[in-house]
């Protein structure tokens, strides 16, 4: 007989930089403060108490300062030997589902602006127990850190990188 | 600081007067392609959705500059923190 185990959680990954304006460089949406805190804010404080810093309530778009708006998760629902998995999706946010069998080797099952994900468990290849951990991101920024490169040419040293326009 | 505004590729010299033995180099950039020309659209989508108006379109501190202007100049929207604010005009008095 297969068990269903099935952990709710969310989780953070942040891998490029979000798109957002933030000329005050506190790692916040100028926007978002203004919106919420009426000026800067700390990206690592969590204003409302709910558990969630306030960068993880910008990324999941959840309020800063109103603990009962915060992330609850997965949600599993198991029909017959379907199960699904879904989670509150916000607009202009992606998401990344990831699963493992031994909570060490993890594998994207899906990802993108998604809110749900469904899994045969009669299939042949089904696995005997699974993990899925979900992840969030806002809109990845065209904004990358430029690889810096350095070559030298005669008595110089010259650094190059890519130029992104709107850039100096 | 070696440098402000340069672009690709950038000579550093490795020898002449002033030059040290070891030097560490950091690339920094300003600005945003996604902000250029307005906020980014879940940013924008934020306000609205809060304000129900555009932010070019609102002047939230009431100093005479729209939202979007102070967000893109890095200003506080919310207060009077640009430098036309405090200039006070005087006027002579009238007889």
């Amino acid at each position: 007989m297969k068990k269903i185990i099935v952990i709710m959680g969310a989780c953070l990954l942040c891998c490029s930089l979000p798109a957002l304006t933030d000329l005050n460089y506190t790692g916040l949406s100028d926007v978002y403060e203004f919106i919420y805190f009426n000026g800067s804010a700390d990206p690592y404080a969590d204003a409302d108490g709910d558990g969630l810093s306030n960068y993880d309530e910008m990324v999941w778009g959840t309020s800063p300062t109103n603990a009962a708006s915060k992330v609850t998760g997965l949600s599993a629902q198991l029909t017959g030997r379907t199960l699904e998995l879904s989670w509150p999706a916000v607009p202009y946010r992606t998401y990344e589902l990831r699963a493992s069998m031994d909570l060490v080797s993890w594998q994207t099952v899906a990802s993108g602006s998604i809110s749900n994900y469904t899994e045969n468990l009669a299939a042949a290849n089904a696995p005997l127990r699974r993990f899925y951990r979900l992840s969030g991101a806002l809109p990845a920024s065209g904004t990358v850190v430029p690889r810096l490169t350095a070559t030298r040419s005669g008595q110089n040293l010259i650094l190059a990188w890519t130029a992104v326009s709107g850039q100096t | 600081m070696v440098s402000t505004g340069a672009t690709s590729p950038y000579a550093v010299p490795l020898s002449g007067p002033g030059v040290p033995a070891v030097q560490y180099f950091r690339l920094k950039t300003t600005g945003s392609p996604a902000s250029a020309g307005g906020l980014d659209p879940w940013e924008e989508a934020l306000y609205v959705a809060n304000f129900g108006a555009l932010p070019a379109t609102r002047d939230s501190d009431g100093d005479g500059m729209n939202d979007l202007a102070e967000f893109q100049q890095g200003l506080q929207a919310g207060k009077k923190d640009h430098p036309a604010v405090g200039l006070v005009v005087f006027t002579p008095l009238e007889k």
